[in-house]
């Protein structure tokens, strides 16, 4: 009966042991961190600029009498970016609950949708205002990219909105949602996941979150210790990403200098003639590729096994 | 005659940048319907039928294929997919949170597969030689006419300028990534300026961003361009009336 | 208009600011010139990986662009169609982004094919050569499934062989003997969104990922490929041009001394000469020039303006 070579881990053989190594060791980070928070200890969290904008652009929006305009990016299902500008804008909601003033958020996913209604109803709920909440204030405008960007710059010039927020994934319909809204002269507060939207709401925002400061918001402004501990494993995480990198090219810079004489590939070292060492062949190189005769397991095959679909052929 | 309808849409959406107008909003509202129209097909055909529908009732044998069986636990599925529509009850809205939870779920555990496999090999390119393995020329040297064997010994070497690079590489990413720390309370004045240098190299990076965005808007435009003077008007319209 | 001239120049009309962009990217159109132009790295790089790829092989291709890019992405399918039908090789095509990309792939074949007709070449059928395996709703999810049980992933789906209704596209012969992802020597992406990343996170290391992007995406897909995630890619217009002239005159061919296109990491790459391999690109990158130029004068003129309303204030 004939053999065949299967790999453990299938799912992870691109990886390696290295990899799992290091996305537990991040895993474990974040889970030590929570049980920190959790256990009362006050970590530290340095200011972010943008985020002191938020009380700013809702004062002016109360003092106008006009509406705030939220929209969580356009996700294309429930992820944990749309989740996290819902947070976010569930502390907007807060404040404008307690100021009467009226808000609009506008959704491009339907499932988007049904965890901001729930979620905003509840801030409504816990203010102790529920009777100040207005279903419509919450809408699906459309899933269609443009359609969305139409649907929302109409709503932006129809409401003449005094703040709007922008938090979440967007693409090329940023600068629509921006310049329409620049326009009507709204304070602006924006931040977008996809780095090459981050320019444009740079130059057409009056405060933008950038990169992983979007991030870091939901855990600024509420505190909460889950958000706040996973905020901390996550710095504990790229501090040793820094450590590994200065480390790493310290390591390879002097190990290049040398000269070599065997060579490794998938795992399986053999002798060439000398030449001079590449970085391919160094330690961290070697390190993080992932070798391939780790974990193999033997399974027979049945010769007479037909995959279905193919018995008609 | 399809290009022409396709030139009087274009003429129209583009007619906004004037002002705004009624030519504008109908062919904007045409858009809507359209894009509308096709999702709703598309989310039958492509979605619900060929991922759902024929999988629990299988289908029948067709010239050359053989018939595939039903599988009837697909069935289950619909009881989830209703329960979203809870949110519109005031009562048992808690009951919407059911399928939103499975698939923040399943998106969550997928991101930690993925996160070594994509960030892992950047890591390692990024950890580059910073000093020159030889020292017998500032600059790599020309190539020109050089024999296989010299040019594999010069492209095995680092020259200075290269390792110049590879440093000003390195201390970017270093920068860049100790701006995003939240949680250390910087009190150095060495660890302050790095990260400021990281908020302008930043800055850099954006403006070149933004500056092959702007490109690319371009060319979407001279494509419009093409498309109504060249395809329509010079390829289209003149050898008609010319007659030819 | 009152005020002093820096104020005049920061005030421009826009209706006339949109007409001067308007006269900028139409009048060049209609007088072609050739821009001296050095190809990129990356860009040789694809057409190195295409071009190395052997005769009647297999390649999956997602196709995530639509009408909305087509300046870019249209030129960028095309040129690797017309490399892909010169290695004979066969495509198998999905997309994951829009609903609309598959029937806008195929549009753009059955394009290329009235072309080849007109000039007595062979086409390139549906089905024997290429099957629109269609569309598939969450891209995120669809790339994993494709990378982990391409079977499951594509299984119940079908195409049209010729005059006849449609059938499992596993039946057709671009997909015989494919079971898993590996079993393509090579995926292509043409997109104008993410699915690019999603591919690198699921596929990369498995089989080679080669991407032809829009120039927004250019800054995130070179990371990809300076990490070796991706084995090259074509971005935006710039990539549209170079794979033309890559196409027309290749690399180190003839030979390295008198080759229009060098390069000292490849070896010699064939390139095939033919009017036709002048597309998009050529038509539209010097055209792009005028429009840059354009701009940059506007800033310049706008900052100047700038400038001198602010002294204005002062005195």
């Amino acid at each position: 009966m004939p053999l065949s070579e299967v790999y453990i881990g299938e799912q992870y053989r691109d990886s390696g042991w290295f990899g799992v190594f290091m996305t537990l060791l991040v895993a474990a980070f974040v889970l030590v961190n929570i049980r920190r928070a959790r256990g009362g200890k006050d970590l530290y969290i340095r200011r972010i600029a943008g985020l002191n904008a938020i009380d700013e652009a809702i004062g002016r929006a109360t003092e106008m009498g006009k509406p705030v305009l939220m929209v969580p990016g356009l996700s294309d299902t429930i992820n944990a970016i749309a989740v996290q500008a819902v947070n976010i804008f569930a502390y907007v909601s807060r404040i404008a609950a307690r100021f009467a003033n009226p808000i609009l958020l506008c959704c491009y996913n339907a499932a988007v949708y049904t965890y901001a209604q729930e979620t905003i109803r509840d801030v409504y709920q816990s203010e102790g205002v529920a009777d100040r909440y207005d279903p419509d204030s919450v809408r699906f405008v459309s899933d269609r990219q443009f359609a969305f960007a139409a649907g929302v710059s109409g709503l932006i010039l129809r409401e003449q909105t005094a703040a709007t927020f922008f938090l979440g994934e967007f693409y090329a319909e940023s600068l629509i949602f921006a310049e329409t809204a620049n326009s009507i002269g709204a304070i602006q507060v924006a931040s977008s996941t996809e780095t090459t939207q981050t320019p444009f709401f740079i130059a057409a925002c009056d405060y933008v979150l950038i990169g992983d400061e979007f991030y870091a918001a939901s855990a600024y402004l509420t505190r909460q210790p889950v958000l706040v501990g996973s905020l901390v494993g996550q710095d504990w995480s790229k501090l040793m990403i820094i450590l590994m990198i200065v480390f790493g090219t310290i390591l390879n810079t002097f190990e290049i200098q040398g000269k070599t004489t065997s060579e490794r590939t998938k795992g399986v070292w053999s002798q060439i003639p000398e030449r001079n060492k590449k970085q391919s062949d160094t330690f961290m190189s070697q390190l993080f590729k992932p070798q391939l005769e780790k974990v193999k397991v033997e399974r027979p095959i049945d010769p007479n096994y037909v995959p279905e679909g193919e018995a008609a052929k | 005659m399809r290009i022409t309808a396709g030139v009087i849409a274009t003429i129209g959406l583009y007619s906004v940048l004037w002002k705004e107008n009624k030519f504008y909003r109908f062919f904007e509202h045409v858009f809507l319907g359209l894009a509308a129209g096709w999702t709703m097909v598309a989310l039958w055909t492509e979605t619900l039928k060929a991922n759902w529908w024929d999988k629990m009732v299988g289908t029948p044998a067709e010239t050359g294929a053989a018939a595939t069986n039903g599988m009837f636990a697909y069935a289950l599925l619909i009881p989830f997919g209703l329960m979203g529509y809870f949110v519109f009850s005031k009562k048992h809205n808690w009951i919407s949170r059911i399928p939103i939870g499975i698939i923040l779920g399943l998106w969550s555990g997928q991101q930690v597969q993925v996160w070594w496999n994509t960030y892992g090999p950047q890591i390692d390119a990024t950890l580059k030689p910073i000093l020159p393995t030889t020292w017998d020329s500032l600059i790599v040297p020309s190539t020109n006419g050089l024999t296989p064997e010299q040019l594999s010994q010069v492209q095995s070497q680092i020259y200075f300028s290269q390792a110049v690079n590879n440093f000003l590489f390195t201390l970017t990413v270093v920068s860049v990534l100790s701006y995003f720390l939240f949680s250390f309370e910087v009190k150095s004045k060495a660890v302050k300026g790095i990260n400021t240098m990281g908020r302008y190299l930043l800055m850099i990076g954006f403006g070149a961003i933004f500056g092959s965005t702007v490109m690319m808007r371009f060319t979407l435009l001279i494509d419009r361009m093409h498309f109504i003077w060249i395809e329509w008007l010079r390829d289209g319209v003149f050898p008609m009336i010319s007659g030819r | 208009m009152k005020g002093n001239l820096g104020e005049k120049l920061q005030s421009l009309p826009k209706p006339i600011l949109y007409l001067i962009l308007i006269l900028a990217t139409s009048i060049p159109l209609f007088f072609p010139t050739e821009v001296p132009n050095e190809p990129v790295e990356s860009t040789k790089d694809f057409y190195a990986t295409l071009m190395a790829l052997p005769e009647g092989s297999k390649v999956l291709l997602m196709s995530d662009w639509t009408g909305s890019t087509r300046g870019e992405s249209k030129g960028a399918f095309r040129s690797i169609f017309k490399i892909l039908i010169r290695r004979k090789a066969k495509v198998a095509i999905y997309s994951a982004a829009d609903p609309q990309a598959p029937r806008v792939a195929q549009d753009a074949i059955n394009e290329l094919n009235m072309e080849r007709k007109r000039k007595n070449l062979p086409t390139f059928d549906r089905w024997n050569d290429w099957v629109n395996i269609g569309y598939f709703p969450n891209a995120e999810a669809a790339i994993n499934g494709i990378a982990n049980d391409l079977k499951g992933a594509f299984g119940g789906r079908k195409d049209f062989p010729p005059n006849s209704p449609p059938r499992d596209v596993f039946q057709s012969p671009v997909l015989q003997g494919v079971t898993k992802v590996e079993d393509f020597p090579l995926m292509l992406v043409i997109t104008a969104s993410k699915t690019s990343n999603f591919a690198v996170e699921r596929v990369s290391g498995r089989t080679p990922l080669a991407f032809a992007v829009t120039g927004v995406m250019v800054p995130e897909t070179q990371v990809f490929y300076q990490s070796k995630q991706i084995v090259g890619y074509c971005g935006g217009l710039k990539g549209v041009y170079d794979l033309e002239q890559l196409m027309e005159s290749g690399v180190n061919f003839p030979d390295k001394a008198t080759a229009k296109i060098k390069s000292d990491k490849l070896g010699t790459i064939e390139g095939f000469p033919d009017p036709d391999n002048k597309g998009q690109g050529t038509r539209y990158y010097p055209t792009l020039h005028y429009a840059l130029a354009l701009m940059i004068i506007m800033i310049i003129l706008g900052n100047v303006g700038m400038f001198l309303a602010k002294r204005g204030d002062k005195s």
